[in-house]
């Protein structure tokens, strides 16, 4: 049952103070449809039951969940404090000994925080290791939009604050103009940039170690989520990993893959006995 | 927690704590360097925020007296001055971070909990 004026008005404000997005009357529809994604996702009966839920004050997974889905293009530097923990402390490390370049995807990069993020927790490993194998960086988004201003790694002076730890702001960025700062170009020409939408049917992006692929599939029905999972399966190499957003789940959505905890962090490896073509 | 918010600006000071006012810390206030460092004598604090640009004692200064205080949690420069040099200079001394005004309400969250190693919830949360 949808929800009425007021309870609707209920989440519109949260997400307001929360974000800066306003609905009003004439968007309303949009946040009715994200309210119905989410009930989906948490599996509950009905908007009233999130309605219940959230009264109360609107944490955990549940605002995840909101600000996810109220913010398409939203994100920061280091998103995810456990995932990136993990990968500087683990994940990435535990790859030096592979033969060959890495390779990771980062398949709906938005304006480019994710992937130029693993990019400086590579450069600081390669400079701790040298020996440590080279990495191909890749990075793909629906928005052509996003993707320019990914090439451009040009941030402002709120984007660069969040997420970033100042150290890492003076060791990669170079101030442009008074409130404005470009990530430098050692780091921006390690990416290659790709428009991309996932919902195609050939992605040209093969052997990875690594995709990202957070807060993308939790927009899509199940058959979409299969369809996207089994061609990012096809581009993994075997035992690679696929992550996903802290509130998402491979549940239902494909068997070809084992969930793992590392450092604290949720990801999914390609079972080695999937072949390539699956 | 316990935070030491060291500005010479009164609304820096209302803004800092509207933004952080749910999760129930306590606040100190010092409004230049030589008034924060008669409040440290006294008392003991899990957090400072720190200007830069204030008179009769400025940041840098003021960072070498909390120091010399005893003061050893995060220090945090929460300043308009922008330049990396600047910022390198604060970090080489030996702040935990750095911010720069402007800020959102989001990027005081992410400082105190990175630089603190904490999770912070709203108290009003159910």
């Amino acid at each position: 049952m949808p929800l009425d004026a007021n309870k609707l008005q209920f989440f519109a404000d949260f997400i307001k103070k929360e974000t800066g997005i306003v609905y009003t009357d004439t968007n309303a529809y949009q946040l009715e449809s994200r309210l119905k994604q989410i009930v989906q996702m948490l599996d509950l009966k009905d908007e009233e039951e999130l309605y219940s839920k959230c009264q109360y004050g609107i944490v955990g997974q549940v605002k995840e969940l909101i600000l996810d889905l109220a913010t398409n293009n939203e994100t920061t530097f280091f998103r995810d404090t456990a995932l990136f923990k993990a990968l500087q402390s683990e994940i990435i490390p535990g790859l030096k000994d592979s033969t060959g370049p890495l390779k990771i995807w980062s398949a709906a990069s938005s304006t480019g925080q994710e992937i130029y993020s693993i990019a400086m927790i590579i450069d600081q490993i390669q400079k701790e290791n040298p020996t440590f194998p080279k990495v191909e960086l890749h990075a793909t988004d629906i928005s052509k939009r996003v993707l320019g201003q990914a090439e451009e790694g040009v941030y402002s002076q709120l984007q660069v604050q969040r997420g970033l730890p100042a150290k890492l702001l003076v060791t990669y960025f170079e101030k442009e103009g008074e409130t404005s700062w470009r990530l430098k170009e050692a780091l921006r020409k390690q990416v290659k940039f790709k428009h991309l939408n996932l919902l195609d049917s050939w992605y040209g992006i093969e052997n990875c170690d690594i995709i990202l692929c957070r807060n993308v599939l939790i927009y899509q029905d199940v058959e979409n989520k299969r369809a996207v999972v089994a061609r990012m399966t096809s581009a993994l190499k075997p035992n690679g990993l696929l992550i996903f957003g802290a509130a998402e789940s491979m549940l239902g959505v494909s068997e070809d893959f084992i969930q793992e905890k590392i450092a604290g962090a949720v990801v999914y490896r390609k079972k080695d006995t999937v072949s390539k073509a699956s | 927690m316990r935070i030491l918010l060291i500005d010479d600006s009164k609304p820096v000071h209302t803004v800092v704590k509207e933004c952080l006012e749910k999760f129930g810390f306590t606040f100190h206030d010092a409004f230049d360097g030589t008034e924060a460092i008669e409040i440290v004598k006294d008392n003991e604090f899990d957090f400072v925020f720190l200007d830069w640009e204030m008179p009769v004692m400025n940041g840098p200064a003021t960072f070498d007296k909390l120091k010399e205080a005893g003061v050893n949690c995060p220090i945090v420069m929460l300043t308009s001055k922008n330049s990396p040099a600047d910022i390198a200079m604060m970090l080489e001394k030996g702040v935990s971070d750095y911010v720069m005004k402007p800020f959102t309400e989001d990027i005081l969250i992410e400082k105190i909990e990175s630089c603190a190693g904490v999770t912070l919830e709203a108290r009003d949360a159910s």
